[in-house]
């Protein structure tokens, strides 16, 4: 039988959903596509991702509006 | 049975909707039930999305959810990611909501507000959820391009090219008009400098944490971070009523303009971590907050429309700007009807991480009913103030002069009462020492929603106040910073073409000189607004209005192109509608600008004026010398530029789009679709 979910994976689902509603980096979700879609390639660190996530993020118009 | 039901459930809410509306445009002489607005709002929202948009998502483009979405075929945990709905509709609705759908409704109040809310609830429907909605689908179907990519491969390089430029344009002005109002906002008001001011550094202390001090812990940095804006609100009190203190802070316009623009400059070169992401979160947070606080606050409050339905302003002699109802309403108010910047966002990130195709019509169209709500919110929190209230802080001083004394004797005049003893005493509530002729919608509208707040919540008005003008500024810099940097990204981009190292983005020379450039180009027509003596807002907020209308009929144009060339050319109207409707609205409204006889109105006729009363040496008391009145020509003159490449644009591009519509509906040209074939779609591991 299925645990149900403990309260500390209820919470970090709750943070991974506020995460992307504000365009936070989600690299948890990055790191589980590396994992299952690209095993053996190499995986960015956190800073690195973040920081690649970031600054494309504010470079093209479609971001933020008046 | 249940289908009878259901039938005669949606003729009930047509019947609630209209008789609302009947109820709201019938009533004259006493004031009526915001709940009466609300109610006809969500009623034609209901229906709209049940049954127009229903058109958009089965008729034109039968969304399907077994098809493959870009998310899931481009996966590539970055920027293509399937998302839960409800997270693309937050995201989504986040990016689009922004000062716009406020400001646009507190400013057309002063048709009354009828013509605003009728504005606001059909226009949407028609026009800017359609908008959305299908560029969303077309951006779906097409890998997720962007607007000026689809605008080029679907209509031409010339439109594409145009696109681009129109859109560098409009950004200009944008990033202008929003920082008019926040310098409008907090000129000489010590508690609001301290308060917004403060939160900079607030920005940059979360940027250093989630960088050295707990990287991952965004959510973290952020509370800190809005616990930081509650005590900046005590602390921008505190400096107000401190003898010593308050003058430091008690800036001039000019200096504000002057302190924003070093402001948008940090945020370009500066690294994203430290400044323009943290100020992000926070502001996106504040954003939904304070938007589900006003609904609440309304609903529970209840309160009454003070403003009559429509007033004599309709006629174009309004103090708050000038122009008839036709077309300055529809111009005044872009987000919150329709706005074309959107189309930039459904465009954007939403459709990369769209997970299922029929998403897209509970985001694309779903997203835009929500800001409507948000603006018809803002047009009661601006109606909730008597009107004398009203137009005392949004009149220029052109209008009503610079004492609340002259400005009750103008307001008489009008047919409204200022009660000069209660205004002073509003004044001193709210912690100022100046609210009259405080243009630019902020400040009226935060008035109205610190009264609508203090109703539910209590707390002191002034509190409120400063509260609501923090969230409002915050808004508006996180517009302003974000677009500073993605115009210098834009600017870098075609100045490659005159000498190749300016296109490269991390080098630091090329960096300066094109934010500099940027800043200097948003910069210029802000401080034009600042010295203006009309107030800035009357010139500058119907520039924003065309330039931003003209980006929705570029994008209503790719919409049409899309839905031709899929064979469904029937449908067309959809798009068609809401487009004309917009080239009619932006070219009288641009040519009134430009050409109008009334130099209130026409920007030649103003520098006409001028260079009369130069001539004569009878200039009006608020220009000082001939040659402030010289800048003011060449002001004028430029206005008249900027709007007729506005008007050219619009030209160029629906005359290239109707050269491909009848190519295609002729047989010239076949009718080939750009979408991605249809590719089954995977079931994810985690469905």
């Amino acid at each position: 039988m299925k645990p149900s979910p403990s309260l500390a994976q209820r919470l970090s689902r709750v943070i991974h959903t506020v995460h992307r509603i504000i365009g936070a980096p989600d690299y948890q979700g990055y790191l589980t596509h590396m994992r299952e879609a690209q095993p053996g390639c190499r995986v960015m660190s956190y800073e690195e991702f973040a920081k690649e996530y970031q600054e494309r993020k504010y470079t093209q118009a479609g971001n933020r509006c008046c | 049975m249940p289908r009878l039901v259901k039938s005669l459930g949606w003729l009930a809410i047509v019947a609630l909707g209209t008789a609302s509306f009947a109820y709201l445009a019938l009533s004259r002489g006493e004031t009526v039930s915001a709940a009466w607005l609300v109610t006809a709002a969500v009623c034609f929202y209901l229906v709209a999305y049940r049954f127009y948009s229903r058109l958009i998502a089965s008729n034109v483009f039968a969304l399907d959810a077994t098809r493959r979405t870009p998310s899931e075929r481009l996966n590539d945990g970055r920027d293509y990611v399937p998302t839960n709905r409800w997270v693309v509709f937050g995201h989504h609705f986040a990016a689009i909501a922004g000062p716009g759908p406020l400001v646009g409704p507190t400013l057309a109040a002063q048709f009354g507000f009828l013509p605003g809310a009728l504005w606001i609830v059909i226009g949407v429907a028609l026009g800017g959820a359609v908008q959305d909605c299908v560029i969303l689908c077309a951006s779906v179907r097409r890998n997720g391009k962007s607007l000026g990519q689809m605008a080029k491969e679907e209509i031409g390089t010339l439109a594409g090219m145009t696109a681009l430029v129109a859109v560098l344009g409009i950004m200009v002005v944008l990033i202008a008009v929003l920082a008019l109002i926040v310098v409008n906002a907090l000129g000489e008001s010590p508690w609001g400098v301290v308060t917004v001011g403060l939160t900079i550094p607030i920005a940059l202390l979360m940027g250093a944490y989630m960088r050295w001090l707990r990287p991952h812990r965004v959510l973290e940095a952020t509370a800190i971070g809005l616990v930081l804006l509650v005590v900046a609100l005590y602390v921008g009190r505190w400096v107000a009523e401190n003898p010593a203190l308050a003058p430091t802070f008690t800036l001039s316009r000019s200096a504000l303009a002057i302190s924003i623009m070093i402001y948008g400059f940090a945020a370009s070169v500066l690294p994203v971590w430290l400044l323009l992401a943290p100020r992000d979160y926070l502001s996106a947070f504040v954003k939904i907050g304070v938007v589900a606080a006003l609904a609440i606050a309304v609903l529970i409050v209840v309160p009454d429309l003070q403003m009559p339905a429509v007033t004599q302003f309709v006629d174009g002699s309004g103090p708050v700007f000038a122009g008839k109802l036709f077309p300055f309403c529809f111009i005044t108010i872009a987000c919150g009807a329709i706005s074309g910047f959107h189309s930039l966002i459904s465009s954007g990130t939403t459709p990369k991480i769209l997970e299922r195709e029929p998403d897209a019509r509970f985001i694309g169209y779903g997203a835009m009913l929500t800001e409507s709500l948000v603006a018809t919110l803002a047009l009661i929190a601006a109606c909730v103030l008597t009107p004398g209230t009203y137009f005392a802080i949004n009149a220029p001083p052109a209008a009503i002069g610079t004492t609340v004394e002259s400005a009750a004797e103008a307001i008489r005049n009008w047919g409204f009462t200022l009660d000069v003893a209660a205004f002073n005493e509003l004044t001193r509530q709210i912690g100022e020492t100046r609210l009259l002729s405080r243009t630019g919608g902020a400040p009226s509208l935060a008035v109205g929603m610190a009264q609508l707040f203090h109703g539910f919540g209590g707390g002191t008005l002034a509190l409120w106040y400063h509260f609501a003008i923090m969230f409002e500024a915050l808004f508006i810099l996180t517009t302003l910073d974000a677009g500073t940097r993605v115009g210098r990204f834009m600017l870098q981009d075609l100045l490659k073409h005159v000498w190749a190292p300016m296109g490269r983005t991390s080098w630091y020379p090329a960096v300066v000189l094109s934010s500099a450039l940027f800043v200097s180009m948003w910069g210029y027509f802000l401080y034009q607004g600042v010295v203006d003596p009309l107030g800035g807002i009357n010139s500058l907020w119907p520039l924003f209005g065309i330039a931003n209308q003209l980006l929705a009929t570029v994008a209503l144009c790719v919409g049409t192109t899309v839905i031709i060339k899929m064979g469904k050319a029937k449908y067309a109207f959809l798009t068609m509608l809401p487009m004309t409707w917009l080239t009619i609205v932006t070219m009288t409204a641009g040519l009134t600008k430009i050409f109008s006889s009334d130099p209130k109105l026409g920007f030649l006729s103003h520098a006409r004026f001028l260079q009369d009363g130069i001539a004569s040496g009878n200039l009006p008391a608020n220009i000082k010398s001939a040659a402030d009145a010289g800048k003011l020509i060449f002001n004028d003159r430029l206005d008249a530029g900027v709007t007729t490449f506005f008007l050219c644009s619009v030209i160029v591009i629906l005359a290239a789009s109707a050269r491909e519509w009848i190519a295609v509906l002729s047989g010239r040209k076949a009718a080939v679709s750009s979408e991605v074939p249809f590719e089954p779609r995977v079931a994810m591991a985690r469905d």
